[in-house]
This record gives structure tokens, C-alpha cells and sequence, in this order.
């Protein structure tokens, strides 16, 4: 299993290795995503990397809360990506008739919900 | 005629004002940055399938991450204007004309075509309430309408829109539409009596998009991916006829020249730039000179000729909401890979209670990244790739114009470092309206809410007019006569959208062409 920054976020997202090719472009694209942001907002990034094991939890609370947007930054600069490999095709295009599927999704949401953002806020309270 | 005429700008105007010209057997000159790109997508067929198979980050991202720029610099631009193969329609522009605004968002294009070169291709006649207080009357403009129809190809339908569309025989057939717009049309025609009652009518759009094979160009084949291709030949360019002007020797075309300003010497316009290339300066002389530059960079010149950095000109463009609308009848369903990826219906609000008559276009959300979905639902990062997956296949989007007039204006001034400075309040636009068509679309279908309406920021819609105001008597240095020329400044006309102070719920784009194609003509015989 692969290690680091970029799997990290490849795998809370895709649940599966990442690509090597996104790999690279996902370093690539660090220096001009990170212009933006302080060393302090880098620092509390690269502790929410190394610290937090469910980082789609963190990603989710930072989003609702407001807070930590180069870690929102990176997931959405990581969906993109992985949008690019035909591997994902299927993740991101439905070709088949889902409803019970999307009803079922639906009734998650509320549940889904609440336990990611009890989870990705406290990892944030205690280990950041 | 023998007369020296040179046209700035080699977009939707220039090349509509050069097409006036050459009817008439004139020759003219078009003088253009023309910025082109020699990347083109090659896969043919359905895209989805080709994107089955292969890595889409040159056609999606692009090795300078122009494709992520919303992500990373906020970018609101449109994504057909950021994806890697159109990119090349703004690029530059931050150099050549910078802006500094806090609060519009103004795109320029130096490129060849203009931003017509990646438009949604919406082409519509203005009647005379839509000229409104505009000296100029649609009568005068029909011939031109009819003229550049032919030449652009334009699809549409005689329908319950043609009361303000204009009926015509020129329209090309309509083409098919996605699964969900065809089912909020046909929802609309079972209860249209009492839809339109309420001032909510609905049919097919007039676009420059070819449901058969036209002047050379192939029609479309609904093979998707609008948001992401350059050149689309189903999709009219004004390049498409400035080309062919070039190969036919009926224009002459020079490219790579930034103009900066005119000046007079015996009785001559003399034109002045650089060329973009190694700097170099150009001069030109002309006896009579369209600008055609795009509202911004026209104004730019405007000013720059007159060497003043004091004066305020207004700047409109149209207020715009966009509009999500979900169909719930179609959630979990298959995505409809082969829709045609752009505006697939009209909306037209008008009703005796509200002042102002609304346009709606009703987008298929087929085309752009999914990505660009990706926390629009406010649950987390899995269950957001399981909702774009299952529930963007149900979407369509609106956007929802508002006329725009002098009282709502921004404003637009050279400063002393040669850059523009645009200011605009942020637009009130007029809610009643909303909640009617809101509800209107529930019947027919597809649901939205007052909350999920977003207003965009001023300048979104890319609809530029108005700084130099078109006039019947002329009293300011900053005002046009109705047949474009610049107060006090013989042979110099003003052929895009800046003579227009008022601009209706309509894209503007149409008229501007044939306003341009007009003024070339009246020129051409003398008037």
C-alpha cells in the first residue's frame, strides 16, 4: 500500500491505490496550489496528513466548519485528477438505471453525515 | 468605393462588419492580435467512449493546470473558457490589457473569433422593445439578420417563443434534445395555456449550431464534450468565415498586432500598435476606421486615443442568476452521453406585473467535469462522488438574464498606468419573477428553490455594452451616431457591443453582428 500525501487523499476518496501518474501530477500541482496559503496553514495541513487516518472525515468537517481549505483544496484538485484516468470511468459516470440504488444513498446521507463530522472534528480537536 | 478601410478586431463584429464590405465588393483589411492554438482533439465519435479508454488530463487539466484554475485561483470563468484546449481564447489577456476590478468579472479574448470563439452560440433577433431606447429600429436590422442566418446557420423552431424571437423561414431544423429537456418541453406543452397565463413561456433557442451540413461544415453528431473542444464545426466561429474570406482573397487579414491608439495627419487616420511578437512598433494609415475591438478593449483604444484617464464611461452587462434544476423523475438514471451539451431550451418571463421581460436558458449539464460537481452536496467526499455518479445525471442548469440599462451601469476608466479600472455594485435583481418561474418548473418537472439560486458576480454573463452610447444627435466625445461613428471623429465607427446602452434579457451577440454588417453597408454606399 502505498504511502505519503497524495495516497492519502487518493485513498479516502477512491478507496484504492493511487496511479503513479496521478501520483506525479498531484506533486506537480502542489507548488501552485500551495502559493496561496501561509506557512502556518501548510504546517497545520502536513499535521492533519501525518495525524489524522480518516482524512475524508477531516476534509468533510473543514468543509462544513469552514476551516483548513488547502486540505479542501487538495481533494478537489485530487477528484479532477482522478477523473482523468479512464480506470474511474465508472465512479464517475452511472450508465445504468439506479434508483433503489439513489434512494438507498439518500437514506445514508443523514447518518453518513453526522458520524463523518463527529469523527473528522474530533480528530481535529485532539490530534491537531 | 476606393477608400482605404481598415476593421480592428477579427471577432463576431469585425468579421460581420467585413462581410458588409465584401458584398458591396469592397476589400477591407482586418487588423487582429489573433491568438490560435494548434491543439485539437482528434477522437471522433461519442466521447464518453473515447474517455473509456484513454487519460483525459490534456483535454481536462492541461500541463499548466489551466483546467483546475477554479480550484486554485477561484477562477469564475466558465470552464469551457479554462479546459486546456480553449484556453488559448484569454490567454495573454492579463498582459496585453490588464484589468483591475474588484468587484466584475471581465474577460477579454485576443484570440482569432474572439469569445465567439467558445460561446454558447446563442443567436437572437432584437425587435424593437428590445432595442428600447436605442435610436435604431429592428427593421433596419432584419436584412443583416437574414444575411448572416445563412451565413452562420442557425437552428431553431417556429414556436411559442417566435412571438419574441421573431418568426422566420431561415432557421435551420431544430436539433434533438436531451431526455430531460425533452421532458420538461413536453410538460410545458400538455399546460402552456396556463403556463403562459402566467407570463412563463418555453421552446427551442436559436443557436449557431448546424442540425445539417452547411457551408462546408458538418452538422452535429451529439458526441458530447462541448465544454472541453476547440472548434467545434457544428458550432459557428467567426473564424469559420474569416478563413474563408482569407482563402477567397476577399479581405486582408493581418494578425499578431496589438493597436493601441489613432491619431490624424493630413486629413489621414493613422493607426498605431506593436506587434506582439518582437515588439516592434506598427503604424498604419486608413481613411475610415471600425473598431470592433469587444466593448472593453474598444473602449481602451477610445480613451488611449484621446489620452484620458479621467473620464468614467458606464459598462453593462446582463444581471444573472443561475438556477440548478433537479428532475426527480430521472434520478439514478444514465447519464445521456449522447445530448447535444449546451443550452437546450429558452425560457421568456413575461408578465404585465413585472417591468422587465426575463430570458432563461436551459443548459445540459452533460458536457462540463464531473468534478465540477464535487461538493455541491454538502456530504462528504465518498457520498459526493456516489451523488455526482447517481444524482448530476438528473440536473440541468438556467441561467436566468435580466435586461440591463444605464441606470444599473458600472463604470470603466483608463488609469495612468494604462490598465482599465472597472467598478460595479453588485446587481438587484428583481425576485418576484423567480418565484414564479420556480414554481412554473416544478410543474413541469424540475425542481429548484429560491436558496439554491446563486446571483453571479457582475460580468459573469460576458454580455459588454454601453460605454459608447449610440445617439441620434451626438453631443459627447464619448457618444455614437447611429450609424457608429464616434462624435467629432470622421471615418472613425464603433461596430461592437459598446454603442448599445441597453441591452434586453436577450444575448446580445446577434445584433451586434448585424448592427456591425449594417454600419459596414451604410458606409459602403456612401451614407
Amino acid at each position: 500500500m502505498k504511502n505519503g500525501e497524495a495516497a492519502k487523499i487518493y485513498r479516502s476518496i477512491f478507496r484504492k491505490d493511487i496511479p503513479d501518474i496521478v501520483q506525479q501530477r498531484f506533486e506537480n500541482s502542489s507548488p501552485k496550489v500551495e502559493s496561496a496559503f501561509t506557512e502556518n496553514d501548510l504546517s497545520k495541513y502536513r499535521k492533519i496528513i501525518d495525524r489524522i487516518s480518516d482524512l475524508a472525515a477531516a476534509e468533510y468537517t473543514s468543509r462544513i466548519t469552514g476551516t483548513n481549505q488547502l486540505l479542501i483544496k487538495k481533494f478537489q484538485v485530487m477528484i479532477y485528477l482522478g477523473e482523468c484516468m479512464p480506470e474511474n470511468y465508472n465512479i464517475f459516470i452511472n450508465e445504468k438505471k439506479g434508483l433503489v440504488r439513489t434512494l438507498f444513498l439518500f437514506t445514508t446521507i443523514p447518518f453518513n453525515s453526522v458520524y463523518k463530522f463527529t469523527k473528522g472534528f474530533l480528530a481535529l480537536k485532539i490530534k491537531i | 468605393m476606393k477608400k482605404e478601410i481598415v476593421i480592428i478586431g477579427g471577432g463576431a463584429s469585425g468579421v460581420s462588419a467585413a462581410l458588409g464590405f465584401v458584398n458591396r465588393g469592397i476589400t477591407p483589411t482586418i487588423i487582429d492580435v489573433g491568438m490560435r492554438t494548434d491543439r485539437k482533439h482528434q477522437a471522433v465519435g461519442n466521447q464518453y467512449d473515447y474517455r473509456k479508454e484513454n487519460d483525459l488530463h490534456d483535454l481536462m487539466i492541461g500541463d499548466d493546470l489551466e483546467g483546475l484554475s477554479n480550484v486554485i485561483d477561484g477562477s469564475s470563468l466558465p470552464p469551457k473558457l479554462t479546459s486546456p484546449l480553449n484556453n488559448y481564447i484569454i490567454s495573454g489577456s492579463e498582459v496585453l490589457s490588464p484589468i483591475r476590478s474588484s468587484n466584475f468579472s471581465a474577460v477579454q479574448s485576443f484570440a482569432t473569433g474572439g469569445l465567439a470563439a467558445a460561446w454558447g452560440a446563442g443567436l437572437y433577433r432584437y425587435n424593437d422593445e428590445d432595442l428600447g431606447n436605442l435610436p435604431l429600429r429592428s427593421d433596419s436590422l432584419e436584412p443583416y439578420y437574414d444575411f448572416l442566418s445563412n451565413e452562420i446557420g442557425i437552428s431553431g423552431k417556429n414556436d411559442d417563443l417566435s412571438q419574441f424571437f421573431g418568426e422566420n423561414n431561415t432557421l435551420l431544423p431544430p436539433f434533438k434534445l436531451s431526455n430531460k429537456a425533452e421532458h420538461l418541453y413536453n410538460n410545458y406543452l400538455k399546460r402552456k395555456k396556463k403556463f403562459n397565463r402566467n407570463g412563463v413561456f418555453i421552446g427551442y433557442p436559436r443557436l449557431g449550431v448546424l442540425t445539417r451540413d452547411h457551408m462546408g461544415r458538418k452538422k452535429c453528431d451529439y458526441s458530447n464534450f462541448e465544454t472541453w473542444l476547440n472548434d467545434i464545426p457544428w458550432i459557428y466561429n467567426p473564424t469559420h468565415s474569416l478563413d474563408r474570406l482569407v482563402k477567397e482573397g476577399k479581405i486582408k487579414y493581418i494578425s499578431g498586432i496589438l493597436l493601441d491608439s489613432w491619431g490624424r495627419k493630413d486629413g489621414e487616420i493613422i493607426i498605431e500598435g506593436k506587434n506582439i511578437h518582437d515588439g516592434s512598433p506598427f503604424r498604419k494609415n486608413t481613411d475610415i476606421l471600425l473598431i470592433a475591438a469587444g466593448t472593453i478593449n474598444t473602449t481602451k483604444l477610445v480613451l488611449r486615443s484621446k489620452k484620458d484617464t479621467k473620464s468614467r464611461l458606464p459598462i453593462l452587462d446582463n444581471p444573472l442568476l443561475q438556477v440548478p434544476l433537479i428532475f426527480p423523475a430521472f434520478l439514478g438514471s444514465p447519464l445521456d452521453r449522447s445530448a447535444f451539451g449546451m443550452t437546450n431550451l429558452n425560457l421568456i418571463f413575461k408578465s404585465p406585473e413585472s417591468k422587465k421581460t426575463l430570458q432563461g436558458s436551459i443548459i445540459e449539464l452533460t458536457s462540463p467535469p464531473r468534478s465540477l460537481f464535487f461538493e455541491r452536496f454538502p456530504v462528504s467526499s465518498v457520498l459526493n462522488l456516489k451523488m455526482i455518479k447517481m444524482v448530476s445525471p438528473s440536473l440541468l442548469a438556467m441561467f436566468l438574464y435580466y435586461p440591463s440599462s444605464p441606470d444599473e451601469a458600472g463604470s470603466i476608466r483608463l488609469t495612468n498606468s494604462n490598465e482599465l479600472e472597472i467598478e460595479q455594485k453588485d446587481y438587484v435583481t428583481e425576485r418576484a419573477p423567480v418565484k414564479k418561474i420556480v414554481r412554473a418548473l416544478f410543474r413541469m418537472g424540475a425542481w429548484t428553490h429560491p436558496l439554491i439560486i446563486q446571483q453571479s458576480k457582475p460580468g459573469y454573463a460576458i454580455h459588454y455594452a454601453g460605454t459608447i452610447p449610440m445617439k441620434t444627435d451626438t453631443t459627447s466625445e464619448y457618444e455614437s451616431s447611429i450609424n457608429g461613428e464616434l462624435h467629432k471623429e470622421p471615418g472613425v465607427y464603433i461596430v461592437d457591443g459598446a454603442p448599445f446602452s441597453h441591452i434586453s434579457a436577450k444575448n446580445l451577440s446577434f445584433t451586434i453582428m448585424a448592427n456591425a454588417m449594417r454600419i459596414a453597408d451604410n458606409i459602403s454606399k456612401g451614407n
